[in-house]
């Protein structure tokens, strides 16, 4: 799939799919045309049959010329089918195929793209739009074409008969295209305000309804419906808008003006005698069908180049420019048991409101001996998320580098980067599969029995065999079905089972109950075996147990040591520490601390 | 969370429909009566336009009988021509109003809709909401009533069809009796067609509009676990997944629309094999030394037979249509029927100033029966006395909050503010006095200033500033991209569960409530944090009452009482010390647990 492509027009998109099947697309077209053209013959035979009839009444050849037609009727009827078949085929896989390039395209895009968008409305443009961007190839196109090559046929056949009937044709045509083009247009600005106020129609109940108990406890019904009230209002205006669009059509005036002027010459003509009334009919009933097709010509319009808008919003998307860029050259040896340096490091989030001028990370410089078990402690909202969002290198640094060994992470592909290390969130996501297979998330080849060890060492395994289905048990959407303590344990026999080279723990976990506490203390003392750990944590025995406590607060690196050493050397940690959960009974219990709190 | 309880008319979303056709029919009428008037006007040119529309045929076929006869004259065929241009003119003018006028009626009646079925949603039972996802929800407001409105449309045009249709038989009759019975042959093939989109198309339809369901769940959830899954290197595995879904979505698409478009064809080949019998039928009247029709009346045959067909085939579609948008009306009416099981009642007053305390009278409640969460519960809570409730999970701690805030009425007992019984006084005014912080902080699309200022927007942003400042939250808010005007989505999925933590009791603290709620309210700050919430309420909130849920012993210990529950149960209320001393479930609780919260548990 071509996830890189970037298109520049919304029509390049729409056709870059259908170039991708070219063989479908051209029998598609071709039957299309060649159906229209075969449905014109059975009116060229009726005005026979009337000249015929006439002449020398139920002839033989008159029979003929009906059964003829019954005929054309079935050849017309497989051609349909086939076309109809090769449509079918063609837009659905395009749309298939534009579906699934969209999510893999935003899928590829760096964490940046997807701290920017709101999740709601990619989806609605992966659904929604994509699939008028659909309806405006077919039926809407394959109308057109088919509408089109009704025309040609027809003028064809009217150019034979007469000079006079071909300029009605050849002059009425370009007249009616250009004046069904200019009103097509004007449905444009339309579509786009109809689904921009969708989008936040939506926006605005879901958010609702997800906090609707924050709406209940605050009394806030009556503010929210009249908000949700305004944005429908809107939407009703361009609901509106576009469904009066197709009133007043003006080219089917231009086809009437067409097929008065054939009448009334025609008609003259038979009178003269210059014109047998077979020709006279079979010339109506052509221009009668052109009005059927007429008919559906405005909803046909307005589909087609609706299906621009659309796709305009889908491209503004796909060309969406990454700022993390991965690697070109082949990659040099990483020693990913190595030292990680932070070197002056600064680092800030794009937003989509103009230039960030606020930094989350500020100068930032360390040396994280490899191996060593690493806390981070500090404020919300102070830099230590960020620091570990970097070395999965869901980011770049602004400014200065950050270095595993000698090796620069901008040097080393993502991929490469996500398999050494391993992240245990502070929000657990597990996915609405089973528990083994969310266990398994990493390491989609692990064997049962690597997945009960892993769950074992997490002091998972107790409360997942006494679950319904045991492993195969199926978690609700976002995990909702586990308790916040069974998630964590999940979320770190999925880092187990990884075995990463660099552990990443934010564990600014809520208070649970002793047991769990206990379980969960257990296993994370197995997950940190044996690698760089580094923990965002409240836990004083995490602190107290780890090699280099470092205080992150307002974006920089306000202190770094053992737990010991800052205690003597930082007012900082002594001033956080305190206010630690139980460490007043630390503080009592030790005399060494007696003369620093 | 993901409890079934409640209405279990609300709770499933059903493919069969549970109220009979003539209920939804007369339900989506009436609310196109509103709009009774317009829609008159708008039916009464549609029906000008079909009644104009069948007539144009027959002056061409003048033309060519008038052609034909020798004696004619150049004005009369110029007349022929210029009524044949007023006709037109005419039906497109009628046309154009008819769909002017439609559009109008439809884009209000959607909106009306829209509106009523939201409104109806913000104030359902908080059970429904819980046991619904809000993106099914969400589907109730936008694609529910676009189907019901397009069934709206289709009503009004069954109308103009069923005109159409008899005109045209009519005219057909006057021809010829015999070439209207021709005409018929064409209704058994229609019917046949029509009884198989009814059913196995319907089926494909089901199946596939399901198919494409999978597909969006699955786009929705894999953006949500976006990180971990570029954390766990899992993009390709979970492309691959999308694709299986996208091709079976493909398949049964696929089907569908072949169905749909192998319709067209048919129905012309009909319509030209009807020509033919046309032709022929018409033909044989027309010829012989007396002939029983004109070659003009045999031409308006030809072009009848395809008229009559047209709002045939129309109106057998519509079946489909009506089906879609009756199933919808019946998921709407599901949310405009269910009773809202609370609600104010009609002898309702304002919570008073001076209402003040809580009081739990024998009140037992459960979600689902047989299964209490709280059993007989009595414990009363003096005004500006602070109550931390403290249990396992499950114990029931939640729920009390829960039953305060009135989100649920038990099912025994009373609950009582001051001396005023919940069940008494007017929601507004209940949730004006008291406020809660609930264990999942939640955010709305919006700024950081609106969220914080969502309970009190006369708030001043100073005064929003200022309680930042005094909760410690104002120093993170700064350092965001673009301070308090940092536009949140997703509930904040760019901040730390401790910010969007903090933003919460922000807003909590802003309404100023008289009675205060913190369900753990701070378990995601880090105690830093934590504490300067706590110096905040303290100075905040002096003399208010407070329920706080806790988990850290400091917030327990700092509680005026201690009430513990156990599995729906008070069993214990008192101070720290006297529980303590009683050596009860709390001492145990305590031994186990608080305790722990230091160093040396691990030994």
């Amino acid at each position: 799939m071509g996830a890189n492509n970037k298109y520049v027009t919304s029509s390049s998109y729409m056709i870059a799919g259908l170039k991708r099947q070219p063989i479908h697309t051209g029998i598609a077209i071709t039957f299309t045309v060649i159906s229209a053209l075969i449905a014109a013959i059975p009116i060229v035979y009726i005005g026979i049959a009337i000249d015929e009839l006439i002449i020398s009444g139920l002839s033989n050849r008159f029979i003929q010329l009906c059964w003829m037609i019954v005929f054309l009727a079935l050849i017309h009827l497989i051609l349909y089918f086939i076309q109809g078949y090769a449509w079918a085929g063609v837009v659905l896989r395009w749309e298939r195929g534009a579906r699934q390039e969209f999510f893999d395209t935003l899928q590829k895009f760096s964490v940046t793209f997807h701290d920017q968008v709101d999740k709601k409305r990619m989806l609605s443009i992966a659904m929604q739009d994509i699939k008028w961007v659909r309806l405006s190839l077919n039926p809407a196109l394959s109308h057109l074409i088919s509408g089109l090559a009704s025309f040609a046929i027809t003028t064809f056949i009217l150019s034979s008969i007469n000079a006079f009937f071909g300029i009605i044709m050849l002059a009425g045509t370009p007249l009616y295209i250009a004046f069904a083009y200019r009103y097509a247009k004007r449905v444009e600005p339309v579509r786009l305000a109809m689904a921009q106020d969708m989008e936040q129609m939506t926006v605005i109940s879901q958010g609702v309804f997800q906090g609707i108990e924050v709406v209940r406890s605050f009394g806030m019904e009556d503010q929210e419906k009249q908000k949700f009230y305004k944005t429908s209002k809107k939407y009703e205006k361009m609901v509106k808008k576009e469904g009066q669009l197709a009133a007043f059509y003006v080219p089917s005036i231009i086809l009437t003006a067409m097929t008065a002027t054939a009448f009334f010459y025609g008609a003259n003509n038979v009178l003269a005698g210059t014109m047998t009334i077979g020709i006279f009919t079979q010339v109506l009933i052509l221009l009668l069908s052109l009005e059927a097709f007429n008919f559906m010509m405005s909803r046909i319009l307005l589909t087609l180049r609706g299906g621009f808008v659309n796709a305009q919003r889908i491209i503004n998307i796909l060309n969406w420019k990454d700022t993390l860029i991965e690697p070109e050259n082949k990659t040099p040896k990483v020693e990913w048991t190595g030292d990680i340096t932070f070197d002056n490091v600064s680092f800030k989030y794009s937003t989509t409101t103009g230039e960030n001028i606020r930094y989350a990370l500020k100068d930032f410089s360390i040396v994280i001996p490899g191996g060593s078990r690493v806390a981070l402690i500090g404020g919300p909202g102070g830099g230590k998320s960020t620091i570990l969002k970097l070395l999965l290198r869901f980011y770049d640094p602004t400014n200065g580098t950050i270095r595993i060994g000698e090796v620069d992470f901008r040097n080393i592909p993502t991929k490469e980067v996500r398999n050494a290390v391993s992240l245990v969130e502070q929000d657990i996501f597990l996915f609405r599969k089973s528990v083994k297979e969310n266990i398994a998330f990493g390491r989609a080849d692990a064997t049962d029995d690597e997945i009960v060890e892993a769950a074992k060492r997490a002091q998972a395994n107790e409360f997942i065999t006494q679950m319904s289905e045991g492993y195969d048990t199926i978690i609700g959407e976002r995990g909702i079905t586990l308790s916040g303590g069974e998630r964590q344990r999940l979320a770190i026999a999925r880092a187990i089972l990884r075995n990463p080279k660099i552990l990443l723990l934010d564990d600014s976990v809520s208070a649970v109950d002793s047991t769990t506490e206990l379980k969960i203390r257990k296993a994370l003392k197995e997950v940190m075996l044996e690698r760089t750990s580094i923990t965002v944590t409240q836990r004083l025995r995490t602190l107290v147990e780890s090699d280099l406590v470092l205080i992150v607060d307002k974006s920089h690196l306000i202190a770094a040591g053992s737990h010991e050493e800052l205690l003597q050397t930082s007012e900082h940690y002594k001033h956080i520490f305190k206010r630690l959960p139980g460490a007043s009974s630390i503080i009592d219990s030790n005399r060494v601390l007696g003369d620093v709190v | 969370m993901g409890r079934s309880h409640g209405h279990p008319g609300l709770m499933r979303s059903r493919e069969k429909r549970s109220r009979p056709v003539k209920v939804l029919l007369s339900r989506m009428l009436g609310y196109l009566g509103r709009f009774r008037r317009i829609v008159i006007i708008g039916a009464i040119f549609s029906l000008i336009g079909t009644a104009v529309a069948t007539i144009d045929p027959l002056v061409l076929s003048w033309g060519i009988d008038t052609a034909l006869t020798p004696t004619s004259t150049f004005n009369a065929i110029l007349q022929l021509v210029a009524i044949y241009v007023i006709l037109r003119l005419a039906r497109w003018i009628s046309e154009g109003l008819y769909t002017w006028i439609l559009a109008d009626a439809q884009a209000s009646f959607v909106q009306t809709v829209q509106s009523d079925v939201y409104d109806h949603l913000v104030d359902a039972d908080l059970s429904y909401h819980n046991s619904e996802q809000s993106g099914n929800v969400t589907s109730r407001v936008t694609s529910d009533t676009l189907s019901l409105s397009i069934g709206i449309r289709v009503l009004i045009d069954f109308a103009s069809q069923v005109v159409q249709l008899v005109f045209t038989f009519l005219l057909l009759w006057f021809i010829s009796p015999l070439v209207a019975g021709t005409a018929l042959l064409v209704v058994p093939a229609i019917f046949l067609i029509s009884l198989f989109l009814g059913t196995v198309g319907q089926r494909i339809m089901l199946a596939s509009q399901r198919a494409y369901g999978y597909v969006s769940g699955q786009i929705a959830e894999n953006l949500s676990g976006i990180q971990i899954a570029k954390a766990f290197n899992r993009e390709d595995e979970l492309s691959v997944e999308l694709g299986e879904l996208n091709q079976k979505a493909y398949h049964l698409g696929f089907k569908f629309m072949f169905l749909m478009t192998a319709l067209r064809p048919t129905i012309q080949m009909i319509g030209q094999m009807a020509m033919a019998a046309m032709l022929f039928v018409g033909a044989s009247l027309a010829v012989g030394s007396a002939p029983l029709l004109t070659i003009g009346q045999v031409f308006l045959g030809i072009t009848l037979v395809n008229r009559f067909m047209f709002p045939l085939i129309g109106l057998s579609l519509m079946a489909t249509e009506v089906q879609t948008s009756l199933a919808a009306m019946d998921r709407i009416s599901d949310v405009i029927d269910s009773k809202r099981a609370i609600a104010d009642q009609l002898e309702v007053v304002s919570l008073k100033k001076e209402s003040d305390g809580i009081r739990f009278e024998n009140v037992t409640f459960s979600f689902v029966e047989d299964k209490p969460v709280l059993k007989n519960v009595n414990l009363s809570i003096d005004p500006g006395e602070t109550v931390a409730l403290v249990g396992h999970t499950g114990a029931g701690k939640t729920t009390f909050a829960s039953l305060v805030n009135r989100f649920y009425d038990p099912q025994q007992g009373r609950i009582f503010v001051g001396d005023q019984d919940l069940r008494q006084v007017t929601l507004d005014s209940l949730h004006e006095a008291v406020s809660l912080v609930s264990q999942e902080p939640y955010l709305f699309d919006g700024t950081v200033m609106e969220n914080i200022r969502y309970g009190k927007s006369d708030a001043t942003e100073e005064e929003t500033m200022n309680l930042c400042q005094m909760i410690g939250a104002n120093e993170f808010i700064e350092a965001l991209p673009n301070s308090y005007k940092t536009v949140i989505v997703e509930n904040g999925k760019n901040l730390s569960a401790g910010q969007r933590q903090m933003i919460t009791i922000a807003r909590t603290m802003l309404a100023n409530p008289r009675i205060l709620i913190l369900d753990e309210a701070t378990s995601r700050l880090d105690a830093y944090s934590e504490s300067l919430v706590q110096d905040a309420q303290a100075k905040l909130f002096a003399n208010r009452t407070i329920i706080v849920i806790a988990h850290r012993l400091t917030t327990v210990a700092n509680a005026s009482r201690i009430a513990v529950f156990d599995h729906g149960e008070l069993i214990e209320i008192g101070t720290h010390k006297e529980l303590l001393a009683l050596g009860g479930t709390f001492k145990t609780l305590y031994d186990t647990y608080y305790i722990h919260q230091g160093l040396d548990e691990l030994s």
